[in-house]
């Protein structure tokens, strides 16, 4: 079946006069170029200045060191769910009173949990520069153990893996892990922490369905 | 006066700010005010317990809810069939009367407590609600998409509905957890 496909393309493109000079030609294109279409076939925004309104593009890149990420460059289909949910997620990211630390731990966690490869590796490095070690990102790749490790994490963090992974698998979140979590964090630190952790669901659930790929 | 007053802590333990100009600032209250037709809901007076998140939430659902181009009849049935799946009364309750003015019916609405079973009701869903009753199950239960579903679903809506759709789903994914675990009830 494969092998008849493959003939009739080499006729294709024999009959086209293109065949010896598409290959080449191909692999240049995908050196220099951004995607274009996503894993579920979704077509991205280009990734210039014609991705969306002016004034959001600049926002956007501004967040992100210059650049648009191949997942706002999908958010730029609908400029208005881009515009909130660029607000939520800086809101998230640089204006709680969360410790970096326990929301880095949250995001990966869910990353695993999600199977969302695309969020744990964006992460990687906000949870290094939040104060996590190599050590504790791998150990985080099977976060179930590493909720019972207390050589690698302490007291706060297990609880934030226990909250997280109820949350996120189970929905509701058991009586005990609520009152360990709430003996530990102020009601602020802890609504945000929910607030994260609800939020980052949503995040795996967009990169997973729309498929956003890596960046190269 | 009549009525209970105001409940102070959530079904988690976790303090209300006050049902007053008290509850945050007051620039933030007055956009939530206006979003809710005057008054706040006990989920905002959860979310004031952090300013920044309550903004960045407001400036979301506010966009999901009155701002996209997808048909508010699809998003409300999205929105019903996820918190029939998560099992979520306070986004359920809240949400009854607003597929009622997207278009639904209450024959529609009793389906919905079943999502499965009105997946494959054609007698009260058309075949654009039904593929969103399948997305909306398989991104809530599975979070991976199928591509049959993924296709069905790209064969109806343009794309820009269809990353508002999903956008939806896993906005609302984010407010049953959010609803759940602070314990949030309904309002008196």
């Amino acid at each position: 079946m494969q092998t008849r496909y493959v003939v009739l393309a080499a006729f294709a493109a024999a009959a086209l006069g293109w065949f010896s000079v598409a290959p080449a030609l191909g692999e240049e294109v995908t050196k220099r170029e951004s995607k274009t279409v996503s894993k579920s076939g979704i077509p991205y925004r280009p990734d210039n200045d014609q991705a969306g309104p002016p004034d959001l593009v600049v926002l956007i890149r501004s967040r992100r060191g210059g650049k648009l990420l191949n997942l706002d460059r999908m958010l730029l289909h609908s400029p208005n769910f881009a515009k909130g949910w660029n607000a939520m997620f800086a809101a998230i990211r640089n204006q709680l009173s969360l410790k970096p630390n326990l929301r880095e731990l949250a995001i990966m966690t869910i990353g695993a949990l999600n199977k969302a490869d695309y969020e744990w590796v964006q992460h990687e490095g906000e949870f290094l520069s939040a104060g996590g070690t190599r050590e504790q990102l791998v150990a985080l790749k099977d976060p179930k153990t590493a909720e019972r490790n207390d050589k690698l994490f302490s007291e706060v963090q297990r609880a934030t893996l226990a909250l997280t992974r109820e949350m996120t698998r189970d929905i509701v979140v058991s009586d005990a892990t609520m009152k360990r979590i709430r003996g530990l964090l102020s009601d602020q630190e802890l609504v945000e922490l929910i607030g994260t952790i609800s939020g980052y669901n949503m995040v795996s659930r967009f990169l997973i369905a729309t498929g956003i790929d890596q960046e190269k | 006066m009549s009525g209970s007053p105001p409940k102070a802590v959530s079904k988690s333990g976790i303090p209300y700010r006050p049902d007053n100009d008290q509850a945050g600032p007051p620039e933030l209250v007055n956009a939530i005010r206006a979003r809710r037709g005057g008054k706040l809901l006990n989920l905002d007076r959860m979310l004031l317990q952090s300013p920044n998140f309550a903004r960045g939430w407001n400036g979301m659902l506010g966009a999901i809810r009155t701002q996209l181009s997808l048909r508010p009849k699809l998003r409300e049935v999205a929105i019903m069939a996820i918190s029939a799946l998560n099992r979520v009364d306070y986004e359920w309750t809240q949400h009854e009367s607003e597929l009622i003015t997207a278009g639904g019916t209450r024959e529609q609405l009793d389906a919905l407590k079943d999502p499965k079973g009105a997946e494959k009701n054609s007698k009260l869903f058309n075949e654009a609600e039904r593929a969103v009753l399948a997305l909306t199950r398989e991104m809530t239960r599975d979070i991976a998409v199928s591509d049959a579903t993924m296709k069905r679903i790209r064969a109806l809506l343009p794309d820009q509905e269809v990353v508002e759709l999903i956008g939806t789903i896993a906005g609302y994914n984010m407010v049953s957890r959010f609803l759940i675990a602070t314990g949030v009830e309904l309002e008196q």
